[in-house]
């Protein structure tokens, strides 16, 4: 009983600490570095090929296609920079405005922000 | 240039003989045609009695032969500029009157009671060699005084032949009587010589053939002498006739002459003469019959020498009434109608006094009205219409029976007809219809040569031409401001090209638009609004490169807004390379400087759908 319950302890520890050593704070799973936002802004094909998690707020929807996906212009919540992003059909998520989330998004060629994945914080 | 080349051959359609010749060609038009027809009426002054074409005069179904048109025109206006000698004129009326009065018939009867009947005669033909001195008898009053002079002198040598006639007859009759006597002795001899040879062959004598013997009687001699006279005695009688015919064929063949000549006046001395000279029984004609008849289609009779006076005497009746209807119509300023008679009677009466002796006043008047009408024609001829409108408004002046109404509106229906032709013609060039607007333009030409539009047309077509090119240069270097000021030329230049039209369209508003985005973008940067002004400058940047009022301003504004616009040429250069969620970004960035950017605002309505097209083939 006691060997059963310092396996379940060890098992809990080994999943704790690889959770806290795999997912690093702020950030999301597959996508470890934050978008520099003025920088893409800037030069946005200098990033094409990165992936990036950004945390935004919604603004707008510049076009939609229900089979495609939407075109969303979003405002970084940290420096409030204004993105355009591509957030696929396949990306089942509802869209609030002035809401929140967190973006895992890949920089397509010609500057493309393409959502991956999508979290409301 | 195409418009150029279109109008290149009417240029030299219009320069060059080649295009008279096919202008001559070409049919005429209705409106040239009846045109022609009018002028024709309204400036033919010539009397329908006088044929210019076969150079013929007729008079109460006489004709009258001239030789040719031209020698008629120029004897009349030889007329017209001769001026009157009066008083030469006066002194040969004068003697004309004394002659025809010594040889009228009640002078005859009269001289008839004379010891010398001759005598009266005898002036007369004297006072002809001193009419045949003056310059407008034409020396015709001396082929009278030879005429008769040489019937004297036939009349002279016929009363020698009359008196050697009688000598002959006599002689003859001594002759017949000698040959009666010879026959006589013949006839004696022979019945002696019967006798003897009767008395011989009782005796059986043999006797000699004596009239063997004897050869040519007496006899013989006698009627051959006979014979002979005889003969001479008809030749001289035969000599007689013929002198007596040829001194009347002389006379009647100078009267006819005369008639033929119109020497009226000279025909009827001539006639006088013939009356005095030769008794009743020798007045019938002896030649020209057939020809006096044709004179006289109203008589059925046999011409006579008095035929041939009553002809002189018609014809000289109505040249004075033609000169009294002259005149008449020339008080009553009725100068056509004048001229007219004028002419008629001229051609009649060519060389009578009343004719020659026409008032050298009116004459004068007349003569510059000929000139005038002659000149008219001419103008209407060569349709100088201009020159022709001044010409009749002064022959309506002078002439109440000139018809200038008619005049004045056949020109102007001419004037009308070409400029018709003329519109025809530049709608035709507008339309691209170049052979139409040749012949439109040919036909305008043909109707009115010295219109002035049509000079206008063709130096316009040429400019328009010049112009054309010119534009596509200004065109090519963008100078808009240039086009735009030259607009009104261009817009003639460039109809009917639907390739320049919508460049000149494009040019103009360009400009216009240029003008008003300078102006409002200065008044919105002194409002404190230079992104305003920049955007509106901006939006007219592509083809205001030329404009210095443009580029003053801008540059003036470029610094206040130069975030700004650094991130809209950014965003729109990438837009132009296609990378557009790369100028979405951009643009947004704009946005943030300048919110109520409208560059931004309609760069986010184009950029949706291609952000969408895009994502559609990475996921295709």
């Amino acid at each position: 009983m006691k060997k059963f319950l310092l396996g379940g302890l060890a098992a809990f520890l080994v999943l704790a600490i690889g959770w806290f050593a795999l997912v690093p704070r702020g950030g999301l799973s597959g996508y470890p570095d934050a978008l520099p936002a003025v920088a893409f802004q800037a030069a946005p094909l200098n990033h094409v090929g990165n992936k990036y998690y950004v945390d935004v707020a919604i603004e707008s929807i510049l076009a939609t296609d229900p089979a495609l996906g939407r075109v969303l212009l979003v405002r970084t919540t940290d420096g409030q920079i204004p993105l355009p992003v591509f957030l696929p059909a396949s990306v089942e998520a509802n869209v609030g405005f002035q809401q929140r989330y967190r973006l895992g998004l890949r920089v397509e060629e010609r500057g493309l922000l393409y959502v991956e994945r999508m979290q409301k914080l | 240039m195409k418009k150029f080349c279109t109008v290149f051959p009417l240029i030299l359609s219009l320069g060059f003989p080649h295009a008279q010749a096919q202008q001559n060609n070409a049919p005429t038009s209705v409106e040239s045609q009846t045109l022609l027809a009018i002028i024709d009426r309204v400036f033919d002054t010539e009397s329908d009695a006088v044929d210019f074409e076969e150079g013929s005069f007729n008079w109460k179904g006489r004709t009258f032969q001239f030789g040719d048109g031209r020698a008629m025109r120029s004897r009349f206006i030889r007329y017209l500029n001769t001026p009157v000698a009066d008083m030469d004129t006066r002194v040969y009326l004068a003697l004309m009157e004394d002659i025809r009065g010594r040889l009228s018939v009640a002078r005859q009867e009269e001289n008839a009671q004379l010891a010398d009947p001759w005598r009266p005669l005898v002036a007369a033909w004297k006072l002809l060699h001193q009419a045949a001195e003056h310059e407008i008898d034409g020396g015709n009053s001396l082929v009278i005084a030879n005429v008769v002079y040489d019937h004297w002198r036939d009349r002279e040598m016929f009363r020698n032949e009359q008196f050697r006639q009688s000598i002959e007859t006599d002689e003859r009759q001594r002759r017949e009587g000698r040959a009666v006597a010879e026959t006589a002795i013949e006839r004696q001899r022979l019945i002696e010589q019967a006798r003897q040879a009767d008395a011989a062959r009782l005796e059986n004598l043999q006797l000699p053939e004596a009239s063997n013997e004897r050869g040519i009687t007496f006899l013989d001699q006698a009627m051959k002498q006979l014979m002979e006279q005889q003969a001479d005695v008809e030749a001289r009688g035969a000599r007689l006739v013929e002198i007596g015919v040829r001194s009347k064929l002389k006379m009647q063949s100078q009267i006819i002459s005369f008639i033929l000549q119109r020497r009226f006046n000279h025909a009827l001395i001539l006639c006088s003469f013939y009356r005095a000279l030769f008794n009743n029984s020798a007045q019938e004609l002896a030649i020209g019959q057939e020809a006096i008849a044709s004179y006289l289609p109203e008589f059925e009779v046999v011409p006579t020498v008095d035929t041939l006076e009553f002809i002189a005497l018609q014809a000289l009746d109505d040249i004075n009434t033609g000169m009294r209807a002259v005149r008449n119509s020339f008080a009553q300023r009725q100068l056509v109608s004048a001229l007219e008679r004028l002419q008629e009677t001229f051609f009649l009466g060519e060389y009578t006094l009343p004719v020659i002796r026409y008032d050298q006043a009116e004459k004068e008047v007349l003569r510059q009205f000929y000139f005038d009408l002659r000149e008219a024609r001419r103008l209407s001829e060569l349709r100088d219409y201009d020159a022709l409108t001044e010409l009749v408004e002064s022959l309506g002046e002078r002439a109440d029976d000139f018809p200038m109404r008619e005049a004045t509106a056949s020109i102007r229906v001419a004037k009308q007809a070409s400029r018709i032709k003329l519109l025809a013609a530049q709608a035709a060039m507008i339309r691209g219809a170049t052979e139409e607007a040749e012949a439109h333009l040919n036909e305008a030409f043909t109707i009115w040569p010295l219109n002035p539009e049509i000079e206008s047309f063709m130096s316009g077509t040429v400019t328009a031409a010049d112009l054309a090119v010119e534009f596509d240069l200004d065109f090519a270097n963008r100078h808009y401001r240039r086009i735009f000021e030259r607009r009104n030329d261009y817009f003639a230049a460039v109809t009917g090209d639907p390739r320049r039209t919508g460049q000149f369209q494009q040019a103009i508003e360009r400009i216009q638009s240029i003008d008003f985005a300078v102006q409002t973008a200065r008044e919105q940067f002194e409002m404190g609004e230079p992104h305003a002004a920049w955007e509106l400058l901006h939006g007219v940047a592509e083809f205001a490169s030329e404009e210095a009022a443009f580029n003053q301003l801008f540059a003036r504004v470029t610094p206040a807004v130069a975030n700004f616009a650094a991130e809209i040429e950014a965003a729109e250069r990438l837009e132009a390379q296609g990378h557009h969620s790369a100028a979405l970004t951009r643009f947004l960035a704009a946005r943030d400087i300048y919110p109520a950017s409208l560059t931004v605002r309609r760069a986010l309505d184009r950029m949706g759908e291609r952000i969408l097209q895009q994502a559609r083939s990475l996921q295709g």
